[in-house]
């Protein structure tokens, strides 16, 4: 379905600037509209046929689905476009960690106290987990409900039920109704039962099956019925990738291309890699497995590790890369930045302004206890080693930089510290700035060393006051 | 207790066949329902339609009894009023046609499901649908070029083995729009100064009684180490001991290396050079000249080189060249094009959109590689030519060997960021890589394999004994 442009969007409302919403004009609210910043409903004079028109013609190739209750939901799906950089990737993939009935007690809680409190930070964002997803491995409903109640009495964040016993699935439900859980999954000889609960209890449904043809029967099934809550679980195969991965652009493409019965979100588990015994490698496998999903298209995973956490880490790191918007470079704002305690005799060090660089840095300086100016320069939001490779990072333009942050009258001395990737260019620096150059380490959390080991001229404490 | 009220509510009739049936309960019927816990905020009634075709179609379909109450209803937003309509607090109780039910609850019920239970209706039996891929699958302009690695005895060079990459028709494992051709590779990184590999690379550089510093000490050592350890099907030499700023080892130097590796090895070799703008092309054009007929390929030619001197070299001794630009599909494609123009061929080039890793800019480095690839199958030819992905520039990022015990240990942290980094620029388009960790390496090619090899599915569907495992 091609994307309607703002203008196009502009024209289906009112046009009259009336100003009651917070854009003030239409066109405002148009080209908010576009970014998803604002929902038709937002616009106070679109009323009737007009609003619902707009709402049809905004609803998005893969559908969003809502798992969990207004106070704690994610959404999935509601994506436009096959390619990030054409537009970009709305909803970030919910990451939700594996409970099982069969499970010890201890371990449950441990798995819920790390969903709970983990998170990783960066560039001043904390990277979390999303919620729990609880299995009925034991096949005993008895040992399901408990569990159920047991993740829900201890965590808010969403849930998904497990399991292909519709009656199971209802005591599950009975517990976790107010939750709104996703309900996992109906397959072909249970659809319509499962159907019934997601109804009853008005739960987004899952639906499961490695064959298109029957993937897109049960959809399209769901639909007849006028339901649209509906996530896709094509199965996951670490040994067939080839066939997983083509499943997974097969259901993307072909929403994007109006199919309608796969227009849903995707989600798979990677819990059953278990069985494939891959010892020490397991978690790592589970990882890559996840980095995969997650840049074709999966919007919602279950995953089995999380005390090995470099798999955490890493697949928290890539959602946040690949659902980021590619208009916007991370940056920090080009100038002087003093760091700890700085005077005339301190050391002047460069940096790019890539907003995770900058940060790395000016804390591995804080944590190396020295004090500096850290000039941090306008490479268009790259890394130090991208933009020195793409000629954003060079001589004059640093030279630019610190004729226009006016460092000649911060510090006495002229001696300039750059980052070991940049020697390469230390001779055209020299040339350019007429400054001596210091070629510090490649690594910033080698700062604090390299200073107090090579600077000579002072003004490196960091002063208490 | 029931108050009467003279409201008007809100009617959304919902799909597009059922309106008509819809239409004419609404017209005829006079039944009772109660409606329980729904919120009432309209003011003013309108039916609304899914869409201009739906009320279309709805007037084409109705008598002209029903027409002309229609009509006056479409018009200015027209209204129904629903008479004997009571109101309970939570429980409202209306005397309206039967089938308002079920469709009055979607207009009104709010909340955050559009889409109620209520709404929606049974399922009696499984629908059919046939899935027909043809209908998604893309008609590609351009090939991608195919570019050959190595030459043996017979073909001019000491190889035992070629290695071809490229020939793509199609995005990366669009399977179901043409099969794969050639499997993407690994070159395993070689240096020739020891410096620079993190310890925790170091740490898997062992094989029999070598140590990592026995097998560093020597790029031909390291190289035999590659392939026995990793089944290296190609090689990279980094020559980035001839930078000025490292070693200045001169250009002879350089050719002994290469020399060495050539000898030391039967893969094909890449050769990358330090990225110093005057050197790399001195040493690529030598060796150009002095491994005639090798088809190595050079790593890589930045728009700051002068390059027609080794592109002539390339032509006439039947060498590869590798073209690097940081992110920019559009300085690639000028520096491309500026190389074909200096009279390379095609199948003798391969471009590198630059590799950032998880974290540090790898989203720039997705989009870089898939817009340089889309525009070379949709008929760029200057962009129609293999992808390098210097995967191990990840290596710079801290997240990848630091000791951190709120990372995990490193051993296998830093492995599974360059496999990662790795597999996303395989998922873009990469046909070549240059990766450092053995253990890395052993991951990515899992992988590499596990995507390309086009297997029957499983007969017994197992998947879902996940729930039970
Ligand atoms: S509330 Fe609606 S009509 Fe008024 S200015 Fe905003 S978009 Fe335009």
């Amino acid at each position: 379905m091609a994307r309607l442009s703002a203008l196009q969007l502009y024209k289906l409302l009112p046009k009259t600037n009336c100003g009651k919403c917070p854009e003030k004009t239409c066109m405002a609210f148009a080209m908010k509209l576009m970014e998803r910043g604002v929902k038709p409903e937002d616009c106070a004079e679109l009323k009737g046929e007009k609003l619902k028109n707009l709402k049809e013609v905004i609803t998005p190739p893969v559908r969003d689905v809502v798992i969990g209750n207004p106070e704690h939901a994610i959404t999935v799906g509601g994506e436009e476009v096959i390619y990030r950089h054409d537009l970009r990737f709305f909803n970030p993939t919910g990451m939700l960690l594996d409970l099982s009935d069969t499970m010890s007690e201890e371990e449950i809680k441990l798995r819920i106290e790390f969903v709970k409190k983990y998170q990783y930070e960066r560039i001043g964002k904390f990277l979390k987990l999303d919620g729990v997803s609880v299995r009925c491995a034991s096949n005993d409903k008895e040992k399901f409900s408990n569990i159920v109640k047991f993740a829900v009495e201890n965590i808010d964040k969403p849930i998904i039920l497990c399991t292909t016993n519709p009656e199971i699935m209802k005591a599950g439900l009975e517990i976790a109704k107010e939750r709104r859980p996703l309900i996992y999954t109906a397959i072909p000889e249970n659809l319509k039962e499962m159907f019934e609960l997601a109804k009853k209890y008005n739960c987004p449904l899952a639906i499961h099956s490695e064959n298109l043809d029957e993937i897109g029967s049960m959809t399209k099934t769901l639909m007849n019925a006028r339901w649209t809550d509906i996530v896709i679980d094509p199965g996951f195969d670490f040994e067939n990738l080839s066939s997983t991965l083509n499943k997974f652009e097969i259901l993307r493409i072909a929403a994007i291309k109006n199919i309608k019965e796969f227009s849903f979100p995707i989600m798979v588990s990677t819990v059953g890699m278990k069985n494939l015994n891959l010892g020490e490698l397991a978690a790592v496998s589970e990882a890559l497995s996840v980095s995969l999903c997650l840049d074709r298209f999966v919007s919602l995973l279950v995953l089995s590790h999380f005390s090995e956490i470099y798999n955490v880490m890493e697949t928290l790191t890539l959602r946040m890369n690949i659902y980021a918007d590619p208009k916007v470079n991370p940056t920090t704002e080009p100038k002087v930045y003093p760091i700890g305690t700085p005077d005339e005799n301190s050391p002047l060090l460069i940096t790019s302004n890539f907003a995770l660089t900058y940060f790395g840095v000016a804390g591995d300086i804080e944590s190396g206890k020295v004090s500096c100016y850290l000039l941090v320069i306008d490479t268009e939001g790259l890394a130090v080693l991208v933009s020195l490779a793409g000629g954003k990072l060079n001589a004059s333009k640093i030279k630019e930089a610190m004729d226009a942050n006016q460092v000649e009258k911060l510090v006495k001395h002229r001696k300039l510290v750059i980052p070991g990737y940049v020697g390469r260019i230390k001779g055209a620096i020299e040339d350019e700035t007429k400054w001596e150059v210091l070629v510090g380490p490649q690594d910033s959390g080698g700062i604090g060393d390299f200073l107090r080991k090579n600077w000579t001229g002072g003004g490196l404490d960091v002063k208490t006051k | 207790m029931a108050e009467k009220k003279d409201t008007e509510i809100e009617i959304t009739l919902l799909g597009l066949e059922e309106n008509k049936n819809i239409l004419e309960k609404i017209l005829k019927s006079n039944a009772k329902i109660k409606f329980k816990n729904f919120r009432l905020f309209a003011d003013n009634v309108e039916i609304l339609f899914p869409s201009l075709s739906a009320k279309k179609m709805l007037l084409e379909n109705s008598g002209s009894n029903e027409k002309a109450i229609l009509e006056k209803l479409m018009k200015g937003g027209g209204a129904i009023t629903i008479d004997n309509f009571e109101t309970s607090g939570e429980e409202l109780e209306i005397t309206v046609p039967s089938f308002v039910q079920q469709i009055i609850t979607a207009g009104l019920g709010g909340g955050m499901s559009m889409q109620t239970a209520e709404s929606a209706g049974v399922i009696e039996k499984l629908l059919e649908f046939k899935f027909d891929a043809a209908k998604i699958a893309d008609n590609r302009k351009t090939e991608i070029a195919e570019v050959t690695l190595g030459a043996t005895k017979t073909e001019g060079g000491s190889r035992d083995s070629v290695v071809k990459i490229g020939g793509e028709k199609t995005m990366p494992f669009y399977f179901f729009e043409n099969p794969p051709v050639n499997k993407s590779v690994i070159s395993n990184d070689v240096f020739d100064i020891p410096g620079g590999v993190p310890k925790v690379v170091r740490e898997r550089f062992k094989i029999g009684d070598k140590t990592d510093k026995e097998i560093m000490a020597d790029p031909g050592e390291w190289a035999k180490f590659r392939v026995e350890k990793s089944h290296a099907k190609v090689v990279t030499i980094h020559l980035i001991s001839t930078d000025p700023n490292v070693k200045d080892a001169s250009v002879q130097d350089a050719m002994k290396t290469i020399a060495h590796i050539l000898q030391s090895v039967k893969v094909p070799i890449v050769v990358g050079g330090s990225g110093n703008p005057v050197k790399d092309p001195l040493i690529f054009k030598e060796a150009a000249e002095m491994f005639a007929g090798e088809r190595l390929l050079f790593s890589t030619i930045s728009g700051d080189m002068e390059y027609e001197d080794v592109v002539k070299a390339c032509v006439k001794h039947n060498q590869n060249l590798g073209t690097l630009v940081s992110m920019n599909p559009d300085d690639m494609r000028r520096l491309n094009s500026g190389i074909l123009k200096a009279g390379l061929p095609k199948n003798q080039l391969a471009m590198d959109p630059f590799t950032a890793g998880v974290g540090y800019g790898i989203e720039y480095s997705i989009s870089s590689l898939e817009r340089c690839r889309l525009a070379g199958l949709n008929g760029e030819d200057s962009l129609a030519v293999p992808i390098i992905s210097a995967t191990s520039n990840m290596w710079a990022a801290k997240e990848a060997w630091k000791k951190n015990p709120e990372w995990g240990p490193r051993e296998i942290r830093g492995p599974l960021y360059e496999a990662a980094t790795g597999a996303m620029a395989l998922l873009c388009g990469a046909n070549i890589f240059y990766s450092l960790d053995v253990l890395g390496i052993e991951l990515l090619n899992k992988i590499i394999d596990s995507l390309y090899e086009l297997k029957e599915e499983k007969k017994e569907k197992d998947y879902l004994s996940w729930i039970t495992s």
